[in-house]
Protein backbone atom coordinates (compact mmCIF):
# COMPACT_ATOMS: atom_id res chain seq x y z
CA UNK A 1 0.00 0.00 0.00
CA UNK A 2 3.02 2.32 0.67
CA UNK A 3 4.32 1.92 -2.94
CA UNK A 4 0.51 3.32 -4.26
CA UNK A 5 0.25 6.42 -2.77
CA UNK A 6 4.27 7.38 -3.37
CA UNK A 7 4.37 11.11 -4.20
CA UNK A 8 0.79 11.79 -4.00
CA UNK A 9 -1.46 14.41 -2.02
CA UNK A 10 -3.85 14.27 0.36
CA UNK A 11 -6.22 15.54 -2.57
CA UNK A 12 -5.11 13.15 -4.88
CA UNK A 13 -4.89 10.51 -2.96
CA UNK A 14 -8.95 10.79 -1.67
CA UNK A 15 -9.51 11.45 -5.96
CA UNK A 16 -7.93 8.15 -6.52
CA UNK A 17 -9.81 6.26 -3.49
CA UNK A 18 -13.12 7.94 -5.12
CA UNK A 19 -12.35 6.75 -8.67
CA UNK A 20 -11.40 3.63 -7.63
CA UNK A 21 -14.66 2.94 -5.89
CA UNK A 22 -16.61 4.15 -8.70
CA UNK A 23 -15.40 1.60 -11.30
CA UNK A 24 -15.58 -1.09 -8.34
CA UNK A 25 -19.41 0.39 -8.72
CA UNK A 26 -19.63 0.07 -12.14
CA UNK A 27 -17.84 -3.28 -12.45
CA UNK A 28 -20.75 -4.46 -9.64
CA UNK A 29 -23.60 -3.06 -11.69
CA UNK A 30 -22.37 -4.80 -14.86
CA UNK A 31 -21.97 -7.98 -12.84
CA UNK A 32 -25.78 -7.45 -11.59
CA UNK A 33 -26.85 -6.74 -14.91
CA UNK A 34 -25.34 -10.23 -16.39
CA UNK A 35 -26.93 -12.34 -13.51
CA UNK A 36 -29.77 -10.35 -12.33
CA UNK A 37 -31.41 -8.81 -16.03
CA UNK A 38 -29.77 -11.54 -17.88
CA UNK A 39 -28.24 -9.03 -20.32
CA UNK A 40 -25.65 -10.74 -22.30
CA UNK A 41 -23.95 -12.47 -19.77
CA UNK A 42 -21.51 -14.21 -21.55
CA UNK A 43 -19.73 -10.58 -22.05
CA UNK A 44 -21.12 -8.37 -18.99
CA UNK A 45 -19.97 -10.96 -16.88
CA UNK A 46 -15.86 -11.26 -16.94
CA UNK A 47 -16.36 -7.75 -18.32
CA UNK A 48 -18.00 -6.58 -14.89
CA UNK A 49 -15.78 -8.87 -13.04
CA UNK A 50 -12.55 -7.34 -15.12
CA UNK A 51 -13.37 -4.14 -13.95
CA UNK A 52 -12.69 -4.96 -10.55
CA UNK A 53 -9.65 -6.87 -10.94
CA UNK A 54 -7.75 -3.84 -12.73
CA UNK A 55 -8.83 -1.20 -11.02
CA UNK A 56 -7.49 -2.99 -7.55
CA UNK A 57 -4.45 -1.14 -5.73
CA UNK A 58 -1.35 -1.86 -8.35
CA UNK A 59 -3.41 -4.15 -10.69
CA UNK A 60 -0.96 -6.58 -10.57
CA UNK A 61 -3.52 -8.14 -13.31
CA UNK A 62 -2.11 -5.59 -15.72
CA UNK A 63 1.39 -5.11 -14.24
CA UNK A 64 3.71 -6.07 -11.71
CA UNK A 65 7.02 -4.52 -10.73
CA UNK A 66 7.98 -4.07 -14.39
CA UNK A 67 6.66 -7.37 -15.32
CA UNK A 68 3.30 -8.06 -17.24
CA UNK A 69 0.67 -8.90 -15.49
CA UNK A 70 -1.68 -11.61 -17.49
CA UNK A 71 -4.70 -9.48 -18.66
CA UNK A 72 -1.56 -7.53 -20.16
CA UNK A 73 -0.84 -10.17 -21.75
CA UNK A 74 -3.81 -11.21 -23.36
CA UNK A 75 -4.76 -8.11 -24.23
CA UNK A 76 -1.31 -8.09 -26.34
CA UNK A 77 -1.88 -11.25 -27.67
CA UNK A 78 -5.45 -11.34 -28.49
CA UNK A 79 -6.71 -7.66 -28.62
CA UNK A 80 -3.55 -6.12 -30.03
CA UNK A 81 -3.42 -8.39 -32.23
CA UNK A 82 -7.29 -8.86 -33.54
CA UNK A 83 -6.92 -12.33 -33.10
CA UNK A 84 -9.85 -12.96 -30.54
CA UNK A 85 -12.29 -10.49 -32.38
CA UNK A 86 -11.43 -12.53 -35.30
CA UNK A 87 -12.00 -16.35 -33.85
CA UNK A 88 -15.34 -14.84 -32.71
CA UNK A 89 -15.99 -14.28 -36.48
CA UNK A 90 -15.26 -17.90 -37.15
CA UNK A 91 -17.77 -18.96 -34.48
CA UNK A 92 -20.40 -16.59 -35.30
CA UNK A 93 -19.95 -17.47 -39.43
CA UNK A 94 -20.77 -21.35 -38.07
CA UNK A 95 -23.96 -20.11 -35.79
CA UNK A 96 -25.67 -18.26 -38.77
CA UNK A 97 -27.99 -19.94 -40.92
CA UNK A 98 -28.34 -17.49 -44.40
CA UNK A 99 -31.23 -19.66 -46.09
CA UNK A 100 -34.21 -17.21 -45.19
CA UNK A 101 -32.19 -14.54 -46.84
CA UNK A 102 -30.96 -16.84 -49.50
CA UNK A 103 -34.59 -17.37 -49.92
CA UNK A 104 -35.67 -13.42 -49.85
CA UNK A 105 -32.66 -11.64 -51.12
CA UNK A 106 -34.72 -8.49 -51.31
CA UNK A 107 -34.05 -8.77 -47.64
CA UNK A 108 -30.78 -7.29 -48.08
CA UNK A 109 -31.25 -3.70 -48.81
CA UNK A 110 -32.77 -3.73 -45.51
CA UNK A 111 -29.39 -4.50 -44.19
CA UNK A 112 -28.23 -1.93 -45.97
CA UNK A 113 -30.78 0.61 -44.64
CA UNK A 114 -30.44 -0.06 -40.82
CA UNK A 115 -26.73 0.77 -40.60
CA UNK A 116 -27.36 4.55 -40.94
CA UNK A 117 -26.90 4.69 -37.74
CA UNK A 118 -23.09 3.73 -37.46
CA UNK A 119 -22.76 6.99 -40.09
CA UNK A 120 -25.07 9.26 -38.42
CA UNK A 121 -23.38 8.45 -35.20
CA UNK A 122 -19.68 8.98 -36.42
CA UNK A 123 -21.14 12.39 -37.26
CA UNK A 124 -23.19 12.82 -33.65
CA UNK A 125 -20.14 11.78 -31.90
CA UNK A 126 -17.25 14.53 -33.24
CA UNK A 127 -20.70 17.37 -33.24
CA UNK A 128 -20.39 15.86 -29.40
CA UNK A 129 -16.69 16.17 -29.25
CA UNK A 130 -15.15 12.96 -30.00
CA UNK A 131 -11.64 13.63 -29.83
CA UNK A 132 -11.09 12.83 -33.68
CA UNK A 133 -12.61 10.51 -36.64
CA UNK A 134 -11.35 7.35 -35.70
CA UNK A 135 -12.59 7.51 -32.32
CA UNK A 136 -15.92 9.11 -33.25
CA UNK A 137 -16.00 6.04 -36.50
CA UNK A 138 -15.37 3.53 -33.24
CA UNK A 139 -18.13 5.07 -31.33
CA UNK A 140 -20.55 5.07 -34.63
CA UNK A 141 -19.76 1.09 -34.87
CA UNK A 142 -21.95 0.54 -32.04
CA UNK A 143 -24.79 0.68 -34.33
CA UNK A 144 -23.51 -2.22 -36.02
CA UNK A 145 -25.42 -4.19 -33.33
CA UNK A 146 -22.80 -6.84 -33.30
CA UNK A 147 -20.44 -6.92 -30.60
CA UNK A 148 -17.44 -8.47 -32.64
CA UNK A 149 -17.61 -6.21 -35.56
CA UNK A 150 -17.26 -3.13 -32.84
CA UNK A 151 -14.63 -4.59 -31.14
CA UNK A 152 -12.78 -5.43 -34.10
CA UNK A 153 -12.96 -1.72 -35.39
CA UNK A 154 -12.89 -0.15 -32.15
CA UNK A 155 -9.57 -2.67 -31.27
CA UNK A 156 -7.97 -0.79 -34.37
CA UNK A 157 -9.31 2.89 -33.59
CA UNK A 158 -9.97 3.61 -30.31
CA UNK A 159 -8.16 1.13 -28.13
CA UNK A 160 -8.05 2.99 -25.27
CA UNK A 161 -12.02 2.60 -24.90
CA UNK A 162 -12.44 -0.92 -25.92
CA UNK A 163 -13.77 -1.10 -22.46
CA UNK A 164 -16.87 1.19 -22.79
CA UNK A 165 -17.73 1.10 -26.49
CA UNK A 166 -17.82 -3.07 -25.68
CA UNK A 167 -20.17 -2.60 -22.56
CA UNK A 168 -22.42 0.18 -24.90
CA UNK A 169 -22.43 -2.20 -27.87
CA UNK A 170 -23.57 -5.30 -25.89
CA UNK A 171 -25.66 -3.69 -23.60
CA UNK A 172 -27.63 -1.47 -26.35
CA UNK A 173 -27.94 -4.72 -27.64
CA UNK A 174 -29.65 -6.46 -25.04
CA UNK A 175 -31.81 -3.74 -25.20
CA UNK A 176 -33.37 -3.83 -28.74
CA UNK A 177 -36.67 -4.59 -27.05
CA UNK A 178 -36.88 -0.96 -25.08
CA UNK A 179 -34.82 0.91 -27.84
CA UNK A 180 -36.45 -0.35 -31.25
CA UNK A 181 -40.51 -0.38 -30.21
CA UNK A 182 -40.91 3.50 -29.47
CA UNK A 183 -38.96 4.65 -32.45
CA UNK A 184 -40.95 2.52 -34.64
CA UNK A 185 -44.37 3.26 -33.28
CA UNK A 186 -43.18 7.22 -33.81
CA UNK A 187 -42.63 7.17 -37.79
CA UNK A 188 -45.04 4.12 -38.78
CA UNK A 189 -49.07 4.62 -38.35
CA UNK A 190 -51.17 1.92 -36.81
CA UNK A 191 -52.19 0.64 -40.70
CA UNK A 192 -48.61 0.79 -41.59
CA UNK A 193 -47.59 -1.91 -38.85
CA UNK A 194 -50.72 -4.09 -39.65
CA UNK A 195 -49.21 -4.17 -43.46
CA UNK A 196 -49.62 -8.18 -44.06
CA UNK A 197 -46.66 -9.35 -45.92
CA UNK A 198 -46.43 -12.38 -48.37
CA UNK A 199 -44.17 -15.06 -47.74
CA UNK A 200 -43.06 -17.74 -50.13
CA UNK A 201 -41.69 -20.86 -49.12
CA UNK A 202 -38.37 -21.02 -51.79
CA UNK A 203 -36.36 -24.05 -51.41
CA UNK A 204 -32.50 -23.20 -51.13
CA UNK A 205 -30.27 -25.42 -53.30
CA UNK A 206 -27.07 -26.98 -51.08
CA UNK A 207 -24.83 -25.70 -53.69
CA UNK A 208 -26.25 -22.10 -53.28
CA UNK A 209 -25.11 -22.29 -49.77
CA UNK A 210 -21.87 -23.38 -50.02
CA UNK A 211 -20.59 -20.97 -53.16
CA UNK A 212 -22.47 -18.06 -51.04
CA UNK A 213 -19.96 -17.50 -48.42
CA UNK A 214 -17.05 -17.92 -50.83
CA UNK A 215 -18.29 -15.42 -53.14
CA UNK A 216 -18.98 -13.06 -50.64
CA UNK A 217 -15.62 -13.44 -49.20
CA UNK A 218 -14.10 -12.80 -52.80
CA UNK A 219 -16.12 -9.64 -53.56
CA UNK A 220 -16.06 -8.26 -50.03
CA UNK A 221 -12.12 -8.87 -50.79
CA UNK A 222 -12.04 -6.56 -53.96
CA UNK A 223 -14.23 -4.08 -52.42
CA UNK A 224 -12.75 -3.77 -49.15
CA UNK A 225 -9.22 -5.99 -48.70
CA UNK A 226 -9.07 -5.13 -45.33
CA UNK A 227 -12.33 -6.13 -44.48
CA UNK A 228 -11.20 -9.69 -45.34
CA UNK A 229 -10.64 -10.46 -41.88
CA UNK A 230 -13.93 -10.10 -40.82
CA UNK A 231 -15.81 -11.28 -43.24
CA UNK A 232 -13.33 -13.81 -44.99
CA UNK A 233 -13.66 -15.65 -41.29
CA UNK A 234 -17.31 -15.12 -40.63
CA UNK A 235 -17.76 -16.60 -44.07
CA UNK A 236 -14.91 -19.31 -43.71
CA UNK A 237 -17.27 -20.17 -40.41
CA UNK A 238 -20.13 -20.47 -42.26
CA UNK A 239 -18.29 -22.61 -45.16
CA UNK A 240 -17.85 -25.20 -42.12
CA UNK A 241 -21.52 -25.36 -41.63
CA UNK A 242 -23.22 -25.45 -44.33
CA UNK A 243 -20.22 -28.12 -46.11
CA UNK A 244 -22.44 -30.85 -44.50
CA UNK A 245 -19.02 -32.57 -44.10
CA UNK A 246 -17.39 -30.93 -41.23
CA UNK A 247 -19.95 -31.54 -38.58
CA UNK A 248 -17.58 -31.92 -35.74
CA UNK A 249 -15.60 -28.90 -36.82
CA UNK A 250 -18.66 -26.58 -37.38
CA UNK A 251 -20.31 -27.58 -33.61
CA UNK A 252 -16.78 -27.20 -32.37
CA UNK A 253 -16.84 -23.81 -33.98
CA UNK A 254 -20.01 -23.12 -32.43
CA UNK A 255 -19.65 -24.09 -29.02
CA UNK A 256 -15.81 -24.55 -28.00
CA UNK A 257 -14.36 -22.29 -29.53
CA UNK A 258 -16.94 -20.12 -29.14
CA UNK A 259 -16.93 -20.01 -25.15
CA UNK A 260 -13.36 -20.26 -24.89
CA UNK A 261 -12.78 -17.32 -26.79
CA UNK A 262 -16.02 -15.71 -25.36
CA UNK A 263 -13.94 -15.82 -21.98
CA UNK A 264 -10.68 -14.53 -23.07
CA UNK A 265 -12.58 -11.69 -25.09
CA UNK A 266 -14.78 -10.84 -21.79
CA UNK A 267 -12.03 -10.48 -19.14
CA UNK A 268 -8.99 -9.07 -21.38
CA UNK A 269 -11.83 -6.29 -23.17
CA UNK A 270 -12.52 -5.53 -19.26
CA UNK A 271 -8.99 -4.86 -18.55
CA UNK A 272 -8.94 -1.77 -20.62
CA UNK A 273 -11.90 -0.28 -17.81
CA UNK A 274 -9.15 1.66 -15.56
CA UNK A 275 -10.60 4.19 -13.94
CA UNK A 276 -8.04 6.70 -15.64
CA UNK A 277 -9.43 6.19 -18.68
CA UNK A 278 -13.10 5.14 -18.17
CA UNK A 279 -14.00 8.09 -16.03
CA UNK A 280 -13.75 10.76 -19.01
CA UNK A 281 -15.99 12.81 -21.06
CA UNK A 282 -15.30 10.24 -23.85
CA UNK A 283 -17.53 8.00 -21.90
CA UNK A 284 -20.82 9.96 -21.57
CA UNK A 285 -20.13 10.34 -25.55
CA UNK A 286 -20.10 6.59 -25.99
CA UNK A 287 -22.86 6.21 -24.18
CA UNK A 288 -25.31 8.57 -25.89
CA UNK A 289 -23.75 7.76 -29.35
CA UNK A 290 -24.51 4.40 -28.89
CA UNK A 291 -28.17 5.40 -28.19
CA UNK A 292 -27.97 7.67 -31.40
CA UNK A 293 -26.77 4.68 -33.43
CA UNK A 294 -29.96 2.28 -32.27
CA UNK A 295 -32.04 4.81 -32.96
CA UNK A 296 -30.68 6.17 -35.85
CA UNK A 297 -30.65 2.55 -37.22
CA UNK A 298 -34.20 1.38 -36.68
CA UNK A 299 -35.43 5.10 -38.08
CA UNK A 300 -33.44 4.29 -40.88
CA UNK A 301 -34.66 0.83 -41.73
CA UNK A 302 -38.28 2.05 -41.25
CA UNK A 303 -38.05 5.21 -43.41
CA UNK A 304 -36.16 3.14 -46.34
CA UNK A 305 -38.85 1.05 -46.23
CA UNK A 306 -41.69 3.64 -46.87
CA UNK A 307 -39.82 4.96 -49.11
CA UNK A 308 -40.12 1.70 -51.25
CA UNK A 309 -43.40 1.79 -50.64
CA UNK A 310 -43.79 4.84 -52.77
CA UNK A 311 -43.09 2.44 -55.81
CA UNK A 312 -44.22 -0.64 -54.82
CA UNK A 313 -47.80 -2.22 -55.49
CA UNK A 314 -47.09 -4.84 -53.17
CA UNK A 315 -46.54 -2.70 -49.66
CA UNK A 316 -43.35 -3.48 -47.23
CA UNK A 317 -44.50 -3.44 -43.61
CA UNK A 318 -42.36 -0.60 -42.62
CA UNK A 319 -41.38 -2.70 -39.32
CA UNK A 320 -39.74 -5.12 -40.96
CA UNK A 321 -36.97 -2.13 -41.99
CA UNK A 322 -36.15 -2.11 -38.70
CA UNK A 323 -35.17 -5.68 -38.52
CA UNK A 324 -32.25 -4.80 -40.65
CA UNK A 325 -29.66 -4.62 -37.58
CA UNK A 326 -27.71 -6.63 -36.79
CA UNK A 327 -29.45 -7.96 -33.46
CA UNK A 328 -30.56 -11.54 -34.29
CA UNK A 329 -32.56 -12.59 -33.67
CA UNK A 330 -34.13 -10.06 -31.27
CA UNK A 331 -34.85 -7.64 -33.75
CA UNK A 332 -37.02 -9.90 -35.39
CA UNK A 333 -38.56 -11.15 -32.39
CA UNK A 334 -39.77 -7.86 -31.69
CA UNK A 335 -40.89 -6.89 -35.10
CA UNK A 336 -43.40 -9.76 -35.39
CA UNK A 337 -44.45 -9.26 -31.18
CA UNK A 338 -45.30 -5.74 -32.71
CA UNK A 339 -47.36 -6.80 -35.25
CA UNK A 340 -49.30 -9.30 -33.59
CA UNK A 341 -50.07 -6.88 -30.92
CA UNK A 342 -51.55 -4.29 -34.07
CA UNK A 343 -53.06 -7.92 -35.58
CA UNK A 344 -52.94 -10.83 -33.64
CA UNK A 345 -53.57 -12.98 -36.94
CA UNK A 346 -50.09 -11.45 -38.71
CA UNK A 347 -47.47 -13.25 -39.19
CA UNK A 348 -44.06 -11.42 -40.64
CA UNK A 349 -41.66 -13.21 -38.95
CA UNK A 350 -39.72 -14.71 -41.83
CA UNK A 351 -39.44 -11.36 -43.55
CA UNK A 352 -37.97 -9.91 -40.27
CA UNK A 353 -35.85 -12.92 -39.73
CA UNK A 354 -34.35 -12.52 -43.34
CA UNK A 355 -33.80 -8.88 -42.92
CA UNK A 356 -32.36 -9.47 -39.73
CA UNK A 357 -29.56 -12.09 -41.03
CA UNK A 358 -29.47 -9.11 -43.62
CA UNK A 359 -28.04 -6.87 -41.29
CA UNK A 360 -25.38 -9.19 -39.80
CA UNK A 361 -23.82 -9.24 -43.24
CA UNK A 362 -25.04 -5.62 -43.60
CA UNK A 363 -22.91 -3.99 -40.74
CA UNK A 364 -19.96 -6.23 -41.48
CA UNK A 365 -19.64 -4.41 -44.59
CA UNK A 366 -20.21 -1.02 -43.06
CA UNK A 367 -17.56 -2.20 -40.33
CA UNK A 368 -15.29 -2.79 -43.22
CA UNK A 369 -16.07 0.17 -45.23
CA UNK A 370 -14.72 2.17 -42.25
CA UNK A 371 -11.34 0.27 -41.59
CA UNK A 372 -10.77 1.13 -45.20
CA UNK A 373 -12.06 4.98 -45.44
CA UNK A 374 -11.04 6.43 -42.52
CA UNK A 375 -7.69 5.94 -42.76
CA UNK A 376 -7.69 7.28 -46.21
CA UNK A 377 -9.46 10.41 -44.81
CA UNK A 378 -6.87 10.80 -41.67
CA UNK A 379 -4.08 10.17 -44.20
CA UNK B 1 -11.68 16.00 -54.65
CA UNK B 2 -10.26 13.31 -52.31
CA UNK B 3 -7.27 15.62 -51.87
CA UNK B 4 -9.71 18.61 -50.72
CA UNK B 5 -11.86 16.14 -48.39
CA UNK B 6 -8.41 14.61 -46.54
CA UNK B 7 -7.13 18.65 -45.56
CA UNK B 8 -10.77 19.27 -44.42
CA UNK B 9 -12.30 19.33 -41.30
CA UNK B 10 -13.05 16.63 -38.82
CA UNK B 11 -17.00 17.26 -39.47
CA UNK B 12 -16.73 17.57 -43.13
CA UNK B 13 -14.52 14.16 -43.35
CA UNK B 14 -17.43 12.21 -41.21
CA UNK B 15 -20.10 13.77 -43.58
CA UNK B 16 -18.36 12.31 -46.52
CA UNK B 17 -17.59 9.45 -44.40
CA UNK B 18 -21.29 8.71 -44.18
CA UNK B 19 -22.14 9.79 -48.01
CA UNK B 20 -20.14 6.97 -48.78
CA UNK B 21 -20.32 4.72 -46.31
CA UNK B 22 -23.57 4.38 -47.07
CA UNK B 23 -23.48 4.45 -50.81
CA UNK B 24 -20.86 1.40 -50.50
CA UNK B 25 -22.97 -0.57 -48.00
CA UNK B 26 -26.32 -0.44 -50.57
CA UNK B 27 -24.11 -0.83 -53.33
CA UNK B 28 -22.09 -3.92 -51.82
CA UNK B 29 -25.20 -5.12 -50.58
CA UNK B 30 -26.88 -4.64 -54.46
CA UNK B 31 -23.55 -6.98 -55.82
CA UNK B 32 -24.48 -9.74 -53.30
CA UNK B 33 -28.15 -9.30 -54.40
CA UNK B 34 -27.34 -10.00 -58.14
CA UNK B 35 -25.30 -12.24 -57.44
CA UNK B 36 -27.80 -14.63 -55.05
CA UNK B 37 -30.19 -13.68 -57.88
CA UNK B 38 -27.66 -15.67 -60.41
CA UNK B 39 -26.65 -18.64 -57.50
CA UNK B 40 -30.47 -18.87 -57.16
CA UNK B 41 -30.99 -18.95 -61.03
CA UNK B 42 -28.42 -21.46 -61.74
CA UNK B 43 -28.28 -24.05 -59.02
CA UNK B 44 -32.45 -23.51 -58.95
CA UNK B 45 -33.03 -27.52 -60.18
CA UNK B 46 -30.21 -28.40 -57.73
CA UNK B 47 -30.27 -30.33 -54.37
CA UNK B 48 -32.35 -28.12 -52.18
Amino acid sequence: MDKLFVGMTSQQIIQYIIQHMIMFGIGGFLIYLAIKKEYEPMLLLPIGFSTILVNLPLSAVLEYEGTPGVLKILFDAGIATELFPVLIFVAVGAMIDFTPLLANPKMLFFGAAAQFGIFATTVIALLLGADSLKVASAIGIIGAADGPTAIFVASKFAQKYLGPITVAAYSYMSLVPLVQPPVIRLLTTKEERMIRMEYKDVKVPKTVKILFPIFVTVIAGIIAPISVPLVGLLMFGNLIRESGVLERLSKAAQNELANIVTILLGITIGSTMVAEDFLQPTTLIIILGGLAAFVFDTAGGVLFAKFLNLFLRKKVNPMVGAAGISAFPMSARVIQKMAQKEDPSNFILMHAVSANVAGQLGSIIAGGLILALVPLLTG
Amino acid sequence: MFESIVHASELTKSLFLMVVGVAGVYATLALFYLMVKLLMKAFKDHDA
